[in-house]
């Protein structure tokens, strides 16, 4: 019995110390850290939905977003976490219709998703309206709420692989790039 | 011979007579009462909400009753936001909502097990200078004490984190205005010691979301660390009699006996 409950102990003060670490990456900005982080802990942690939310969070900052299919699907329990989860799958979907859109020149129509405060919810709306400018295979946008933003998307073809490229511009000056596979 | 019976009988016929009208004028009296009721208020209500989707019907109800403009400018109008909904186009937003991790607690809880390994360290270092002490003179020693602070002293360091990594949220909570960015810049200014900034941003949390209990205990927690003891037990009795959670509990009990 005593065994069973160091055990459990010792395994709950790993999982904490995980959380924590994770929790300080993302505080201080560091997503891809975190996401790799997230990714290398994430057996030890798939119960714990904070631990989840913090890893797909950071994970959506990144390259990686795919990554975030995993919490997605695992966050079920309690309100806030389901709302995550939803979130996720938002975004997960928007990218996914997004790439088939650009690749496959799929029509999207009208298409209703919920918004999200993420840049590629963004993209996806603005494109769902065709508020775009098509200029040598890039599609390149305009923030609706800021003018100085322009967002430009285009495919990047490789030779094994198509990578879907999301820059960013400010006062035409390059701030972020996202390569999604 | 006056026929008792038959008296006994006519008076208890007169009787429940006079106790029948009297049921009849009580019950058209309840019945009238709630009837007016029915109809001032909850009759109205009905006719607003189905006439309420044309713009003019507003207009016309008013003069229909005579109810001046000023008495329906204080009425509720919920129908009115429903339609700047249906307007939006109905798509729902969704934002994440960023759990909140006491630090404090997670690193105190993954010291437990860090701790054994450097304690071994640490009594390898004291026996080594200790050995060492015993060959110096008194004078000596005093200088090396001397030096030993000098050194301690330098390398004191009171850097925080948490400075720019509040900036960082607080860019973020005037983007999303999301009351968990706020909590989360409240405890991070409660972590620092700013409990009175700690305070304020947790009534900025509560403002916009007075559900949040972490929202409550901050404010309770800033609020005691001020040393306005009363007035954080009152805050958090309040609380607790509302939702009976076990968390607020332990706080009114760690407050109460000052062991925070």
């Amino acid at each position: 019995m005593k065994v069973v409950i160091l055990c459990t102990l010792f395994i709950s003060t790993l999982i904490s110390s995980n959380l924590s670490t994770l929790y300080k990456l993302y505080e201080t900005q560091q997503y891809k850290r975190g996401c790799d982080y997230g990714f290398k802990y994430l057996k030890k942690n798939r119960d714990s939905e904070k631990f989840l939310t913090l890893y797909g969070l950071s994970c959506l900052e990144t390259n990686k977003i795919d990554r975030i299919a995993t919490p997605m699907v695992k966050l079920k329990n309690g309100k806030a976490q389901r709302e995550n989860g939803s979130y996720f799958g938002t975004i997960l979907l928007q990218k996914q219709l997004l790439k088939q859109a650009l690749l496959d020149k799929k029509e999207l129509g009208k298409l209703k998703l919920p918004k999200t405060n993420f840049v590629l919810s963004k993209i996806f709306n603005l494109f769902v309206h065709k508020r775009y400018h098509l200029k040598d295979d890039i599609y390149i946008f305009q923030d609706s709420n800021n003018r100085d933003i322009e967002y430009q998307l285009y495919i990047q073809k490789m030779a094994t692989k198509n990578y879907m490229i999301l820059d960013i511009y400010k006062n035409n000056k390059f701030i972020k790039r996202y390569r999604y596979n | 011979m006056i026929n008792t019976k038959e008296l006994e009988k006519r008076w208890l016929k007169y009787k429940t007579k006079s106790y029948l009208l009297l049921l009849f004028i009580i019950t058209i009296v309840v019945l009238l009462i709630y009837g007016g009721y029915y109809i001032l208020y909850k009759l109205d209500l009905n006719i607003d909400r189905e006439k309420n989707i044309k713009p003019t019907a507003d207009v016309k109800m008013v003069k229909d009753k005579n109810i001046t403009v000023t008495n329906l400018a204080s009425f509720p109008t919920p129908i009115k936001k429903d339609i700047e909904v249906k307007s939006d186009d109905n798509i729902v937003s969704l934002s994440p909502i960023i759990p909140i991790v006491d630090i404090d607690s997670e690193t105190a809880k993954s010291k437990t097990v860090k701790k054994v390994t450097p304690k071994r360290k640490r009594v390898k270092k004291r026996l080594v200078k200790a050995k060492k002490s015993n060959y110096l003179t008194p004078d000596e020693l005093k200088e090396n004490k001397v030096t030993n602070l000098k050194d301690k002293k330098k390398k004191i360091n009171f850097k925080t984190s948490s400075s720019n990594y509040i900036e960082i949220m607080k860019e973020k909570f005037h983007k999303n205005r999301n009351p968990r960015e706020a909590i989360l810049i409240a405890k991070a200014y409660y972590r620092a010691g700013d409990y009175k900034k700690s305070e304020e941003w947790a009534l900025k949390a509560n403002n916009l979301n007075n559900n949040l209990e972490e929202s409550w205990l901050l404010f309770a927690k800033s609020k005691n660390a001020l040393g306005k003891q009363e007035e954080a037990l009152k805050i958090l009795i309040a609380y607790y009699n509302k939702t009976k959670s076990p968390k607020v509990k332990l706080l009114i009990e760690k407050i109460s006996s000052k062991s925070i």
